[in-house]
C-alpha cells in the first residue's frame, strides 16, 4: 500500500474543518470526561476539586437506572414500529413503474425530513393530544388521553414521526439495489408474491432492515425534543434527564457522567450495527 | 407452469392487503397532523377547542407578528442558520475535497472525526460546549450557539460534499492540470463546479438543521439570546396555543417550497438515490 | 513544429516493495510517434505518469528536448495528454474545452479562435464548438480530448490507450485517420497501449516493456524478425519455443533443443546462459521446402480450417504439438494420423534470451 503524505495545499483545506472539530468537539468531550471524575458541590456551577467515581455509581441506583430502562423500551418498539411502516413505503417507491408516485412519496419524505420537527410534535400533539381528532386512538388501545401512560404513547408516536422517513430513505436504497429480476426469476419458477417476499425478497433486504432499525434505535436513544415536548414531564429519556441534572440541580459532574455514557452507548449501537450488518452479509464487508 | 393452490391466492390476497394497509397507514400517519395542524392554525376561536374549528380567520398569523419574543427569535435563528452554514459549508467542503483525494495516512482517521459529530448524541454536544465554553471564558450565548451549530452541521456538509466528489473522475483533474493549470486552479475551475450540487445540497440540510435544532440550542441560549425554536417549545410547554400552529404552517410550506426547488435543481430522485441522506 | 525529443535514462519508480518501473531507459527522437506497448502490469502506464509528472521518479531522469523536467510540476512541463478516459470537462463546451489549456497560458482571444478553428478543422469537428462532451459520439470525444492537448502546442504528446474506449470496428477507421492527423501535426508522440495492432499501426518505432524494464527498441518489423527475448518473440506475432542447449556442431554451431530436434544455426548466435530457440510458426513447412536442411518428423492430430488458411496441429516425438499455419490452396493436406516431415530453414531460426 502506499499512502502519500498530504502537499501543503491539501493540508490548508483540511486545517479549518479539523481545527474547529478539534476545539468544538473533541475538546470539549475530553473536558466534560474529566468533569465527570469530579465531585458535585452543592449550590456552585461547576465542579469541585479531587476525584470520585459517585457520579457513575449513582447512576446504577434504581431511580436513575429506571431512565436508562423506559429510553431503551421505547427506543426498541418504535424502532420496530417504524420499520413496520417505513417498509411498504419504501418498497413502493423503489418498484413502482410511475414516476408521479415514486416523486410524491420521495417528496414526502425528503419534506418531513426538511420541516421542522418541533413544528411536527406540535402538529401531533394537536392531532394525537387529548383535544385532537385522534384522540380516541388512546381509548382504542385502552390508554386513554387524559391518563399519565399516555405521554408515552405520544413520546412513541412522536419518535415514530421522526424515525420512519429516514428508515425509510435508508430501505428505499436497500430495496433499489435488490434486482426485480431475481423476484421474478422465484415468480417463474412458481412461487406465489408472499412466498417470494419471504424467501427472496427478506433475505436480501436483511442488511438493510437491520441498519435501518439500529439507526431509528440510535436516533430514538439520543433524542431530546420529542419527549421535552410530548412527554408531558412524565416520560423523561436519559437526554432530558442530563439536561435536568444541569439546569434545574446545577449538577454539572453528574450530567457530564450521564454524557459520557451516551457517548459510549452511541459508539456501541454504532460498533454493533457493522458488526450485525457484517455478520448478516458477509459479502458486504469487501 | 404450477397453478398456484387455492391457500396461496389466498394468502396472495392476504399479503397484498396487509400491504396497502400498512401504505396507507403509514402515509396517513406522517400527513394527518400536518393537516390537522394547518386547519388549526386558521381556526377563529380564542381557545384551543375540539377539532375541527367552525370560523376561520388569521388572527393567530397576527399573533404571531405581534409577539416580539418570536420575532427576535427568528432574527437569531436566521442569523445563526446562515452564520453556521457558511462556517460549516466551507470548512466542511474542503475537508471532504481533500478526504476524496485518493487514499493518504490518517485519512479514514479524519473521515471518522469529520462525521462523528452525527453519531454524538446532540444532547452531549450541547452540554459539554457549554462546559468548555465556560472553561475558555466564551460566555457570549450567540458565540457558543455558532460554535455548537457549526459542529453538528458539519458532517453533512461533508458528506453531500463527499458524495458529489465521488463521481469526479481524478483523470478530471489531472488533464486541468496537464494543460497548465496549478491544482488551486484546477481545483476553481474543474471540482468545484462539478461538486457544486453537493456543496449546494449539504448548505441546504445544514442550514434546516441549525434552523429547527432544540437540544443544543436549549444549552448554549440563554434567556435574552433565544432561537425562535427554543422560544416555541417554551411557549408549547406553558400553554398550549394556537400562534404555534400558524409559525408550523409557514414552515410547511416553506418545506413544500425547499423540495419543489431540490426536485428542480438535482431531482428528488437523484437526492435520495445519491445517498445524502443514508446513515 | 517546437517538437523536442523525450529522454529516459534509468528510470525507477517504487511502489512501496514493488519496482513499478525498474530502471527503463527510452530514447524518442523529435518529431517521431513511439509507441510503448506491453502486457497490463508491465509498468507502461506508470512510466506516462511519470513523464506527464503526475508521479514522482524515484531514480534515473527524465528529459525533454535536452532538459531534465524532474523538477517541474506537471502544469509547467508543456506536454499534451489525451486520456484513456477523455477526460474532458462535462461542464465545459467543446470549445471551453479546447480553450482551457490556451487560457492557461494567457494567450489572446483573437489567437485562442483562430487556434481552436484550426484545430477544429483538423480533426473535423468544425460547427461542433458549443455542443457539450456529453453529447458527442466516443470518437469524438476522442478527437476534442486530442485537440484539446494539441491547443496548448506541446513539446510532446502523450496517448494513453487513445483507442481502448471505442468499439472494435469503429478502432480500426479511427486508428488510420488519428495515424493521419499524427504525422500532419509533427508533434514528438508517446502512445501507450497494450494493444500489438494499436503500436504497429500508429508508431514510427515500438518499444516493448516488461516488468518494469524495455526489453526492445525497433520498427515493427525489427521486433518481429529479431526478437530480443522471449517474451518479445511471444509478445508480437505467434512464437514456437524451444528449450535446450546450444553446442558446436560440425563446423558451425548448433542448438539441441530438449524436444529432440537439433537445429543446425545460420550465423553464430549471441549466446547467453538460458538462452532458447524461437521460431515463428509461418516458418515452419508442412511439406518441407527444398531448402528446409532441418526436418522434423511429426504426426498429424488435428487440422482446423478458417478460410485463407489451414491451422495443422502436429505432435513431435517428444509429444509435444505444436500449430503452424498452413495456406489453404490446391495442395493435398495430410489428415488426423498421418506421418509427415516438417521443414525449417536455419536462417529462420533465432536464438534468445528465455527471460
Amino acid at each position: 500500500m502506499r499512502q502519500p503524505r498530504l502537499s501543503a495545499f491539501q493540508c490548508a483545506l483540511l486545517a479549518p474543518g479539523a481545527i474547529l472539530l478539534a476545539v468544538l468537539l473533541v475538546a470539549p468531550i475530553a473536558l466534560m470526561a474529566v468533569e465527570s471524575f469530579r465531585p458535585f458541590v452543592g449550590g456552585r456551577v461547576g465542579a469541585g476539586a479531587g476525584w470520585t467515581l459517585r457520579n457513575y455509581t449513582e447512576l446504577i441506583e434504581p431511580a436513575y437506572a429506571f431512565y436508562f430502562y423506559d429510553t431503551f423500551r421505547i427506543g426498541f418498539i418504535v424502532s420496530a414500529i417504524a420499520l413496520l411502516l417505513a417498509t411498504p413505503l419504501a418498497w413502493q417507491a423503489a418498484r413502482t413503474k410511475r414516476r408521479a408516485v415514486r416523486v410524491s412519496i420521495f417528496g414526502l419524505l425528503i419534506g418531513l425530513l426538511f420541516m421542522s420537527l418541533v413544528a411536527r410534535l406540535y402538529a401531533i400533539q394537536m392531532t394525537w393530544g387529548t383535544n385532537g381528532p385522534l384522540a380516541f386512538f388512546g381509548t382504542l388501545i385502552g390508554v386513554p388521553a387524559r391518563s399519565a401512560g399516555y405521554a408515552a404513547i405520544q413520546v412513541a408516536i412522536g419518535l415514530l414521526h421522526f424515525v420512519v422517513p429516514m428508515s425509510a430513505i435508508i430501505l428505499i436504497g436497500t430495496f433499489q439495489n435488490i434486482s426485480p429480476r431475481l423476484e421474478e426469476a422465484a415468480a417463474s419458477l412458481g412461487a406465489p408474491r408472499w412466498r417470494v417476499a419471504l424467501t427472496v425478497t427478506l433475505p436480501l433486504a436483511a442488511p438493510g432492515l437491520l441498519s435501518a432499525f439500529m439507526i431509528a434505535f440510535a436516533m430514538c436513544i439520543s433524542n431530546f425534543v420529542v419527549p421535552l415536548i410530548l412527554g408531558r414531564g412524565v416520560v423523561l429519556f436519559t437526554t432530558n434527564l442530563m439536561y435536568v441534572r444541569f439546569s434545574d440541580v446545577a449538577n454539572f459532574p453528574s450530567g457530564a457522567a450521564i454524557g459520557v455514557i451516551m457517548f459510549a452507548l452511541a459508539g456501541l449501537v454504532i460498533y454493533f450495527m457493522t458488526q450485525l450488518v457484517r455478520w448478516v452479509s458477509p459479502e458486504a464487508q469487501s | 407452469m404450477r397453478m398456484p393452490s387455492s391457500t396461496s391466492t389466498a394468502l396472495d390476497w392476504t399479503a397484498s392487503a396487509v400491504f396497502r394497509f400498512l401504505l396507507a397507514a403509514s402515509i396517513l400517519f406522517l400527513i394527518l397532523p400536518v393537516l390537522v395542524s394547518v386547519v388549526l392554525s386558521f381556526d377563529d376561536r380564542q381557545f384551543l377547542g375540539p377539532f375541527p374549528p367552525k370560523q376561520f380567520s388569521l388572527r393567530w398569523y397576527r399573533s404571531f407578528l405581534d409577539n416580539p419574543a418570536y420575532l427576535d427569535g427568528l432574527i437569531v435563528s436566521l442569523k445563526l442558520a446562515v452564520l453556521s452554514t457558511v462556517i460549516s459549508t466551507v470548512a466542511g467542503a474542503c475537508a471532504a475535497y481533500v478526504i476524496s483525494s485518493g487514499r493518504w495516512r490518517g485519512r479514514d482517521t479524519v473521515e471518522t472525526l469529520f462525521l462523528s459529530p452525527k453519531f454524538v448524541p446532540t444532547v452531549v454536544i450541547g452540554f459539554s460546549i457549554l462546559g468548555f465554553a465556560s472553561a475558555i471564558q466564551v460566555f457570549d450565548p450567540f458565540t457558543r450557539l455558532i460554535m455548537g451549530h457549526v459542529v453538528i452541521t458539519i458532517p453533512f456538509t461533508v458528506r453531500a460534499t463527499l458524495a458529489s466528489l465521488v463521481g469526479i473522475r481524478r483523470s478530471l483533474v489531472e488533464a486541468a492540470i496537464s494543460l497548465g493549470a496549478p491544482p488551486w486552479r484546477a481545483f476553481l475551475d474543474v471540482t468545484l463546479p462539478l461538486a457544486r450540487t453537493g456543496i449546494v445540497a449539504g448548505a441546504l440540510m445544514a442550514f434546516v438543521l441549525s434552523f429547527d435544532e432544540v437540544a443544543v440550542s436549549l444549552f448554549l441560549s440563554d434567556a435574552f439570546t433565544q432561537t425562535l425554536p427554543i422560544a416555541l417549545v417554551a411557549e408549547m410547554r406553558a400553554n398550549l396555543n394556537l400562534t404555534v400552529a400558524a409559525v408550523s404552517t409557514v414552515f410547511a410550506a416553506v418545506t413544500i417550497l425547499i423540495v419543489f426547488f431540490l426536485d428542480r435543481a438535482i431531482g428528488l430522485d437523484r437526492v435520495i438515490g445519491q445517498g445524502l441522506y443514508r446513515g | 513544429m517546437n517538437s523536442a525529443g523525450l529522454d529516459l535514462v534509468n528510470v525507477v519508480k517504487r511502489f512501496g516493495d514493488h519496482a513499478a518501473v525498474d530502471g527503463a531507459s527510452l530514447s524518442v527522437k523529435g518529431g517521431e510517434i513511439v509507441a510503448l506497448l506491453g502486457p497490463s502490469g508491465c509498468g507502461k502506464t506508470t512510466t506516462l505518469r511519470l513523464v506527464a509528472g503526475f508521479e514522482k521518479p524515484d531514480g534515473g531522469s527524465i528529459a525533454i528536448g535536452g532538459a531534465d523536467i524532474a523538477r517541474l510540476p506537471p502544469y509547467r512541463r508543456d506536454i499534451g495528454l489525451v486520456f484513456q478516459d477523455y477526460a474532458l470537462f462535462p461542464h465545459l463546451t467543446v470549445a471551453a474545452n479546447i480553450d482551457y489549456g490556451m487560457k492557461q497560458r494567457g494567450i489572446a482571444k483573437a489567437e485562442q479562435d483562430r487556434r481552436r478553428g484550426e484545430l477544429l478543422r483538423l480533426v473535423r469537428l468544425e460547427g461542433l464548438g458549443e455542443r457539450r462532451p456529453m453529447a458527442l459520439s466516443g470518437g469524438q470525444q476522442q478527437r476534442v480530448a486530442l485537440a484539446r492537448a494539441l491547443a496548448i502546442s506541446p513539446k510532446l504528446l502523450l496517448l494513453d490507450e487513445p483507442l481502448s474506449n471505442l468499439d472494435a470496428k469503429l478502432r480500426e477507421t479511427l486508428r488510420i485517420e488519428l495515424r493521419d492527423i499524427l504525422r500532419v501535426v509533427g508533434t514528438t508522440t508517446l502512445v501507450v497501449t497494450h494493444d500489438q495492432t494499436e503500436a504497429i499501426g500508429l508508431a514510427d518505432r515500438i518499444a516493448l516493456m516488461n516488468k518494469g524494464r524495455i526489453v526492445q527498441v525497433g520498427t515493427a518489423r525489427e521486433i518481429y524478425q529479431e526478437p530480443a527475448t522471449r517474451f518479445v518473440a511471444e509478445f508480437i506475432g505467434q512464437s514456437i519455443w524451444f528449450s535446450g542447449q546450444l553446442r558446436q556442431g560440425t563446423g558451425r554451431a548448433e542448438f539441441a533443443a530438449d524436444d529432440g530436434p537439433v537445429f543446425p544455426l545460420a550465423a553464430p548466435a549471441n549466446v547467453r546462459p538460458g538462452s532458447g530457440l524461437s521460431i515463428r510458426p509461418e516458418h515452419v513447412h508442412l511439406p518441407p521446402r527444398p531448402d528446409d536442411v532441418i526436418r522434423i518428423p511429426a504426426s498429424v492430430t488435428n487440422v482446423e480450417f478458417f478460410g485463407a488458411e489451414l491451422i495443422v496441429s502436429c505432435r513431435l516425438a517428444s509429444g509435444r504439438v505444436i500449430r503452424i499455419p498452413i495456406r489453404s490452396d490446391d495442395r493435398v493436406i495430410p489428415g488426423a494420423g498421418a506421418n509427415v516431415e516438417l521443414g525449417v530453414s536455419p536462417d529462420r531460426c533465432r536464438v534468445v534470451a528465455d527471460d
